[in-house]
């Protein structure tokens, strides 16, 4: 096996003191490769976004050992941690998180101006990516006018605009409706397997299960082996997509009912007329 | 970041131009009350200004001419303009005091000048004679047409009537107006016939009118003489030092209305875009890049007002003047100075505070939806 992209020993974190403290993430240890597709899942509050800030050198774990590449991050300051993330990882967010003063270009471009050769040198592969991500066409829009998929577009570009050698993901399509988080999906995926990148992805959409290397599953803070039961999947009552029945987001109520929808443009054509999708159905 | 920071802030055009208008009006604050107190300072030097001799005397002990006294034998005049190195020396009578004129008081100087001497009369004149006969007066123009007067009516001064002979120029202030009058009038007033107040003297050319004030102090008993530059620099630091107090205590007060002004527009603007500070800090910005950042954004918003204030100043200003003859406005380099200095000051005052709120934003937060 290649030597380790990112190497967690044993991690733990905390939140709060006393007997209101929160045990966030409880002794996680893990190992991705170069160019692997890590999915983490887990219910809400089970530690994921805490688990990603951690390994993307935002939050000191309160105990382990963090190595990114050779670098060990663990006894690093605040001082030190900025110039690792800007040259070591690509944060993906779920809110987008573009600033919205800049156009698409100079969000790409404003990771690079933070490593050496600065924004000039990284313009070339600017082009290049949004030209990949079918943005050129946008490259002087501002952030306002552009539709989910493509604000998730321009995020993935800046991510991967230092070419950095992991890609951190929280619930990237989250914000998007299915289609769009699908095509955005394929499209980072696509790049990354294309330049060996690594990935981790927090994520509900059981979609990108098909396409990782590995699955893994946080409860309560710690990696578990996950349930197979069947109950773990039901099916989008508008669509018929397979939906994590922990997966709440787009959940409707009906006669007493929760339903689990894909995604937003399912959940409102879900209420327009509940009756209409819930006949026969069992979810 | 630069870049980042500035369309940030230009994209925040509302607040932009709410907050520096704010300081804007803070800086004009304090640079009009400077320029009223540059403004009276320099009308209470403009008769030794405009007069312009090389050498004054007067009274042993004298150094000035606002609110001050002096009284010099007139025999002394002769002695003075038999010297050698002098051209002329033109006496003075003069007197601070107070003209009675339409229906108020006018704070004045008043000058008596000898009959038919224009060398110390009044310089510019805008209606009538610029010389005066017994019981004659050359008032400021300013000064009749605000007490309603012109050339025949009457102005007091301790009760004795003068008529308005001629309207000068150049010669009114609020708090020292210049008039002009009859010398043996003057004496009668005064009760000081037989006596002078100041000599203005002319050096003939190529004399160096130090050394003649120098010399006419060693040769002439009990006088002072000054040269032009000493005596008028005198009046006008004690015109500004009447001012000082005053103009520190608005300059005070602006710089803390501006750096007030400065830290909430900052604060504001910070507080609208800390998702964004979340996210740059993330993304791997240092914190000493986003403090430089947030100063740049304080620093353009006083800079913005610096070049508003001048930019307005510079196109109210006379129109100011027109419309309110009284006035005279200077606007000294000084006070330039003293603003652009607040304006760096207060800037990097005002950035303390959203450098505070950059410290506390967690990068963490970028992961919230
Ligand atoms: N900054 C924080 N302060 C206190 N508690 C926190 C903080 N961040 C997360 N937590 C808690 O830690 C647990 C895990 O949160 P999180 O990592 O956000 O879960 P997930 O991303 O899986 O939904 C939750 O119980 C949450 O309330
Ligand atoms: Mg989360």
């Amino acid at each position: 096996m290649d030597k380790p992209v990112l190497k967690a020993d044993h991690i733990s974190k905390s939140f709060g003191q006393g007997h209101t403290a929160v045990r966030a993430v409880d002794d996680v240890s893990l190992a991705v490769s170069p160019g692997e597709l890590v999915l983490i899942m887990g219910p809400s509050g089970s530690g994921k976004t805490t688990l990603l800030s951690m390994l993307g050198a935002l939050l000191h774990p309160d105990t382990g050992r963090i190595q990114l590449g050779d670098v060990d991050i663990t006894p690093l300051n605040e001082r030190q941690l900025p110039r690792i993330r800007a040259e070591r990882i690509g944060f993906i967010f779920q809110a987008f998180n573009l600033l919205d003063a800049l156009n698409v270009e100079e969000n790409i471009l404003f990771p690079a101006q933070l490593v050496a050769g600065g924004a000039a040198a990284a313009r070339p592969r600017a082009l290049e990516l949004m030209a990949r991500l079918r943005l050129a066409e946008r490259r002087h829009a501002l952030p306002r006018t552009l539709s989910g998929g493509e604000k998730q577009r321009v995020a993935i570009a800046r991510a991967l605009i230092n070419q950095p050698a992991l890609i951190l993901a929280d619930e990237p399509t989250g914000n998007l409706d299915s289609q769009s988080g699908q095509e955005v999906m394929m499209v980072l995926y696509d790049i990354a397997r294309d330049e060996g990148r690594s990935i981790i992805m927090v994520t509900h959409d059981p979609r990108v299960e098909e396409v990782a290397d590995r699955v893994l599953w946080l409860e309560d803070g710690r990696l578990q082996k996950r349930r197979a039961s069947p109950h773990d999947w039901t099916a989008c009552p508008v669509c018929h997509m397979r939906v994590d029945i922990n997966r709440m987001d787009f959940a409707a109520e009906h006669r007493g009912h929760v339903y689990r929808l894909c995604s937003s443009r399912c959940r409102e054509r879900f209420l327009d007329d509940p009756d209409a999708f819930v006949s026969g159905s069992i979810s | 970041m630069l870049h980042w920071a500035m369309k940030s802030l230009w994209a925040q055009k509302a607040t932009l131009a709410a907050g520096s208008g704010g300081v804007a009006a803070a800086f004009a604050l304090v640079l009009l009350l400077d320029a009223v107190f540059a403004g009276e300072s320099k009308q209470i030097v403009a008769y030794i200004h405009n007069t312009h001799p090389d050498v004054w005397v007067m009274q042993r002990g004298v150094s000035n001419m606002h609110m001050a006294t002096s009284f010099v034998w007139d025999w002394k005049a002769e002695r003075i303009a038999a010297l050698p190195e002098v051209e002329r020396a033109t006496p003075i009578l003069y007197l601070n005091t107070v003209i009675q004129a339409g229906t108020r008081n006018w704070f004045a100087y008043v000058v008596g000048v000898r009959p038919g001497e224009r060398r110390a009369g009044p310089w510019s004149i805008a209606v009538g004679k610029g010389t005066t006969g017994p019981e004659e007066i050359v008032l400021p123009e300013v000064l009749a047409r605000v007490a309603g007067l012109s050339l025949g009516d009457t102005a007091s001064i301790a009760n004795k009537r003068f008529h308005i002979v001629g309207l000068s120029r150049q010669t009114f202030s609020m708090a020292n107006s210049i008039a002009f009058v009859d010398f043996d009038d003057l004496a009668d007033l005064l009760s000081a016939r037989g006596t002078v107040s100041y000599i203005l003297v002319d050096a003939k050319p190529g004399h160096d009118p130090q050394a003649l004030a120098a010399k006419i102090t060693r040769s002439v008993e009990q006088v002072s003489a000054l040269p032009q530059q000493v005596f008028r620099d005198n009046d006008f630091n004690m015109a500004m030092k009447m001012g000082v107090e005053i103009i520190l205590i608005m300059t005070v007060i602006g710089t803390a209305l501006a750096v007030l002004i400065v830290a909430f527009t900052a604060y504001s603007m910070t507080d609208a875009r800390r998702r964004e500070l979340a996210l740059i800090k993330a993304l791997g910005v240092p914190n000493r890049a986003v403090y430089s950042a947030v100063v740049m954004q304080t620093l353009t918003l006083t800079g913005l007002s610096y070049v508003m204030v001048i930019a307005a100043g510079a196109i109210l200003l006379p129109g100011l003047e027109r419309l309110v003859p009284q006035l005279t406005l200077e606007v000294t380099p000084s006070a330039l100075l003293r603003v652009a200095a607040i304006a760096v000051g207060g800037a990097a005052l005002a950035a303390l505070i959203p450098a505070y709120q950059v410290a506390r934003v967690d990068p963490v937060s970028a992961f919230n939806r």
